[in-house]
């Protein structure tokens, strides 16, 4: 067990913006974490400092005790990450990206197909593994993305509003999948939809002008402000920051 | 598999997937072989420096457009995002599609073959020249398509990487014409299209060699800073 995220003092400027300012927090192995917060309070910057993208200006961040600015690779192999815009190559078949994201990730040639038909089918691509991406529904191009993080067997999975732009049968099998999928993983997923939260996670992470408000489990934080519901935590938290 | 053969691989099967290669390969045929039958056969001559030198100029209209889209697309999609993110580092992925723009140009170089050929089957060809001359556009070739990738990093609009590229190259190619204007004799031996001169009437100089290896090296390391410095 332990922690598999540990993030100490992580500042990202853009220009004169904090877009994330001084933040430390730790994610235990196999929680699953939603991370929440208004559009700009930097929960995208967050998952990108996380999975790699770009480093802090400064602090440091670990994951499964490796810095992973300090050392890429090792760190990068064991991170599945599904961006907020899905990084699909259009004229590429289902098949042939989860071959090529495969290779990158460094899967040995002997597990790599077994790999790619387990996630194909974990994900539900069976119909569509020969179709090139560009030419599929949003909702099959999610799962595609989805699979492309799942590739790897992470011990990490990041997603960035993995419900975004599905139909309601489909959110409700992507929250089903990610369930599913989550058994000894740990999950970070940042979401608007806040029922999906509570439905999905166990524990939230409230972050607003780029600052952790709150990290504490859903039923917890649901004591604590004597509600039901994970909106009015989330109203009360936020909102007095929005106004001032 | 290396990864840099990874990317490579993938960047080439999508120049073949989409009709972008084709249609650079044809227009690039198309061209050399008008000049091709206009300066060697017609003209009943057995020597290729012209064909070579209007090769060259072909490339430097034509590599833009291959160049373009390398890594402009891949910001505009989205789908740098994944590369960053993978166990690759940038100098993998930038040697990886610079790669697979210099297999597309050795596609269209060897696809020329048949030029010489004829040339030996009517009469006593010199291959000497010839393998220099096609060593040369090789070389200047693959100095464009550095120039091109380091444009198409700077932008995620495809249509302004191909104009900087184009500039970038157009004025490699033509800074010898400074000398004139401000004087002194070294501005020419940068010149790109004259020093093709020399390659194509046989002349190859390790020192024009160390010099086009030192662009493309230049050009390819600052694309890499480049995407280092600004991640989107």
């Amino acid at each position: 067990m332990g922690q598999i995220v540990i993030a100490e003092n992580v500042t990202k400027k853009f220009g004169s913006v904090r877009a994330v300012d001084s933040v430390s927090f730790t994610i235990n192995r196999g929680e699953i974490v939603g991370l929440l917060g208004p559009n700009g309070a930097g929960k995208t910057t967050l998952m990108r400092m996380i999975t790699g993208f770009f480093p802090p200006n400064s602090g440091t961040i670990r994951v499964n005790g490796t810095d992973i600015f300090e050392n890429p690779y090792a760190a990068k192999k064991n991170i599945g990450y599904l961006p907020e815009s899905l990084p699909l190559y259009n004229e590429m078949s289902v098949t042939a990206y989860l071959e090529f994201v495969a290779a990158i990730k460094e899967i040995p040639y002997e597990e790599k197909y077994e790999r790619i038909y387990e996630t194909i089918k974990s994900t539900g691509l069976e119909e569509v593994s020969r179709k090139p991406a560009g030419r599929l529904s949003r909702g099959f191009k999610q799962r595609v993305a989805l699979a492309q993080a799942l590739i790897s067997d992470p011990d990490l999975l990041v997603l960035d509003e993995p419900t975004r732009g599905l139909d309601p049968k489909q959110i409700v099998e992507t929250r089903e999948l990610i369930k599913r999928l989550a058994g000894e993983r740990t999950v970070l997923l940042s979401s608007h939809i806040l029922p999906e939260v509570s439905m999905i996670c166990q524990k939230v992470m409230i972050i607003d002008h780029g600052k952790i408000i709150t990290v504490d489990g859903i039923d917890e934080l649901m004591k604590k402000f004597s509600t039901d519901r994970l909106e009015d935590v989330f109203m009360r938290l936020t909102t007095r920051e929005t106004h001032e | 598999m290396n990864k840099i053969l990874i990317i490579a691989k993938r960047e080439i099967a999508s120049y073949f997937v989409s009709p972008v290669a084709y249609i650079v390969i044809a227009v690039f045929l198309c061209l050399s072989g008008y000049f091709y039958y206009g300066s060697v056969i017609f003209a009943g001559q057995s020597g290729m420096e012209e064909v070579f030198y209007d090769m060259s100029v072909i490339l430097m209209f034509l590599t833009p457009l291959i160049t373009m889209r390398l890594i402009a697309e891949e910001k505009k999609l989205g789908t740098i995002e994944l590369l960053y993110t993978a166990p690759v580092s940038l100098s993998e992925v930038i040697l990886g599609k610079y790669l697979a723009s210099v297999f597309l140009l050795a596609a269209m170089l060897v696809l020329t073959f048949p030029y010489p050929l004829v040339v030996a089957f009517y009469s006593q060809a010199d291959w000497g020249p010839v393998f220099l001359g096609y060593a040369g556009v090789f070389l200047i070739g693959m100095t464009f398509l550095s120039v091109g990738i380091f444009g198409s990093s700077l932008t995620e609009n495809q249509v302004i990487a191909a104009a900087v590229t184009f500039t970038g190259i157009f004025f490699l190619c033509a800074v010898g014409w400074l000398e004139a204007l401000i004087g002194g004799k070294y501005l020419i031996y940068l010149s790109v299209l004259d020093n093709l001169e020399d390659f194509a009437r046989g002349v190859l100089d390790t020192k024009n060699i160390a010099f086009y290896a030192g662009l493309i090296f230049t050009f390819l390391w600052l694309t890499v800073r480049r995407l280092e410095w600004k991640r989107w």
